[in-house]
């Protein structure tokens, strides 16, 4: 195991790999980023600068859209007044909505992983039915699957409660298919099998080896999930307000009209907030993967 | 290292434990995705009606999809436009992904910091706020607004067009292509960051050789890291005409929507198999092409 791992921690071959690129090469490359990148970020500036209008500026028409003449944050102080004529209050919803979030994530990445694990690199019964299964999964809207899924959340008597937004995320098509896919490609089978010889069983194998390769993997479906699950709403399934998430609470608001555009923009950039927390913790631990290291150096 | 336990052979050691790391996922499956779907397959044949007993549901055979195929007039053109719009927004998706990807995996400072600026529009486009836009019905003045900003309509597309002698199919391509430009970035965000985690993948000693061996930037990306990215490529394609054809704002989806909103749910049923069948068929060939084109070019790797 030991003498595994240090092969595992090898240093890598070379670390500084750049195309030699001309100034101007340089320049470009960046101008083109840059204006790339303003570009599709245009609707995120336009939300932004909508939260900071006052009301006679928002319905000015035709619409000024990235220019606020007098910026002012009644758009947010008003949130604590919207939300105190909530029935239920707003840390509740907050706690919903993390929670929902992040054990949902938690399970779908696990579960993910180990059902990847087999599909890839046993040769488990009907595995080319599996993965078709899979695929065909892939496809669907969820709109298609809404009146038979409420006739199994009332069979198993779970209406009104977290395991509707918990339970879908075990069965979860997308999160195997990326990761089966990872594996296959980038999981030596060698390296399985120079584990096993050192030792190591089944759970340290998927621990200490498969792990750490899929890292890349796991991260970007962490970010793809957090995303479903920070947005769900509750396809009428939750009843009690007790129940609901964040999105629903913004449904609300935005509810009240024209008058509340600058409101419910306000609540939007808030609720941008996270999932750009989770991207960049994800996105900043991705390190190089380690399945090259690992047997053909 | 002594162990105590006697060593088992790896296979045994698979047959032991597969079963238990994949049995969660299997019954999740099972009760939450093919049971559903073939309840749904039923309704599709059937009429559900809700009285006061419940929701009853009635055998009625193939009626539905005669109801959508010849009564409805929509129908049938609303698949075709879906059709379209996958051989418009899919190659467009792609490359305008594949570009962002490959500029933001190269190593230089603040790459994080660009990577989130084109993260951004995935939480945009995703999240509650496109639904704000929708429910406010605003999409396209704010669209329209968004590009007369950024300089667009300054310039007349449909003459500088009409004056190159396209033909007529490549300059429909391009007007429609440019009319869903914002629509088209926004949706990327997702693809780029699985092709840079594809990129990462490519190992740096690969790299290190087509270096050695005199390779330019260009030999390099087609030779090493094309192949390599075939496989993900593959998923990206299958993502994004997933995200293309079951997107609410497609038009059978919003079709079927109401239909359902009207308690037809037989009718809106038979409206989206019809439509699965046909995108299934789309991503069988994809599937054929790859499987019989690149597989066969560079073997395993791919």
């Amino acid at each position: 195991m030991k003498k595994l791992r240090q092969l595992l921690h090898l240093p890598r071959v070379n670390e500084a790999k750049r195309y030699t690129r001309s100034k101007v090469g340089n320049f470009f490359y960046f101008f083109f980023l840059f204006a790339a990148g303003v570009f599709s970020l245009l609707p995120m500036i336009y939300c932004v600068v909508t939260s900071f209008k006052p009301l006679d500026e928002l319905l000015v028409f035709p619409p000024t859209l990235f220019t606020v003449k007098r910026p002012t944050l009644n758009n947010f102080l008003a949130l604590p007044d919207l939300i105190s004529s909530l029935s239920v209050p707003l840390s509740r919803y907050v706690f919903n909505s993390i929670f929902i979030a992040v054990v949902g994530t938690v399970l779908c990445v696990i579960f993910s992983a180990m059902s990847a694990f087999v599909l890839s690199k046993t040769d488990i019964k009907h595995k080319g039915i599996i993965f078709t299964v899979i695929q065909f999964a892939l496809l669907f809207n969820s709109y298609t699957l809404a009146i038979p899924q409420y006739i199994i959340y009332s069979t198993l008597g779970v209406i009104n409660t977290y395991f509707v937004y918990l339970l879908p995320t075990l069965a979860s098509s997308m999160g195997v298919f990326l990761m089966k896919q990872y594996m296959d490609g980038y999981v030596p089978d060698a390296l399985i099998e120079a584990a096993h010889i050192d030792g190591a069983d089944w759970f340290q194998i998927f621990g200490k080896i498969i792990v750490p390769i899929i890292r890349p993997c796991m991260l970007t479906l962490t970010l793809f999930t957090f995303l479903g699950l920070w947005n769900v709403g509750n396809a009428g399934t939750i009843f009690s307000e007790q129940l609901k998430t964040l999105p629903t609470v913004m449904a609300t608001i935005a509810t009240g009209g024209l008058a509340r555009t600058g409101s419910s923009m306000a609540v939007s950039v808030i609720m941008m907030i996270p999932p750009i927390l989770v991207y960049l913790i994800s996105q900043s631990s991705i390190k190089e993967t380690m399945g090259s290291a690992g047997i053909k150096g | 290292m002594i162990r105590k336990v006697k060593p088992k052979s790896l296979e045994r050691l698979k047959e032991r434990y597969a079963f238990m790391f994949i049995s969660p996922w299997i019954i999740g499956m099972i009760i939450f995705f093919l049971f559903p779907i073939f309840h749904s397959i039923y309704l599709s044949f059937a009429n559900l009606t809700i009285g006061t007993e419940g929701v009853l549901t009635e055998f009625v055979g193939s009626e539905n999809y005669y109801k959508i195929l010849v009564t409805d007039p929509e129908y049938l053109d609303n698949v075709l436009d879906a059709f379209k719009n996958i051989f418009i927004s899919v190659p467009f998706i792609l490359v305008v992904s594949m570009v962002l990807a490959l500029l933001l995996n190269g190593k230089y400072k603040g790459r994080i910091f660009f990577r989130g600026l084109y993260f951004l529009p995935v939480i945009i486009a995703s999240g509650s706020v496109l639904q704000l836009f929708l429910t406010a019905g605003s999409t396209n003045a704010t669209e329209a607004a968004v590009s007369d900003a950024a300089g667009f309509n300054l310039i007349d597309f449909d003459a500088v067009l009409g004056g190159l002698n396209l033909p007529s199919f490549l300059e429909d391509y391009i007007s429609l292509a440019l009319s869903e430009i914002f629509m088209l970035v926004w949706q990327s965000g997702i693809q780029t960051i699985l092709i840079i985690a594809g990129l990462q993948s490519i190992p740096d000693l690969h790299y290190e050789v087509a270096r050695v061996e005199g390779a330019n930037a260009w030999e390099t990306f087609w030779f090493v890291t094309f192949p390599q990215l075939i496989r993900t490529m593959v998923l990206v394609i299958i993502f994004t005409i997933i995200e293309v054809c079951a997107a609410n704002t497609n038009g059978i989806i919003s079709a079927a929507y109401r239909k359902f909103n009207d308690i037809e749910y037989g009718v809106g049923s038979a409206m989206l198999w019809f439509y699965y069948i046909f995108v299934a068929a789309v991503m069988l060939i994809i599937f054929f092409i790859y499987q019989r084109v690149f597989v066969k070019k560079w073997g395993e790797s791919a």
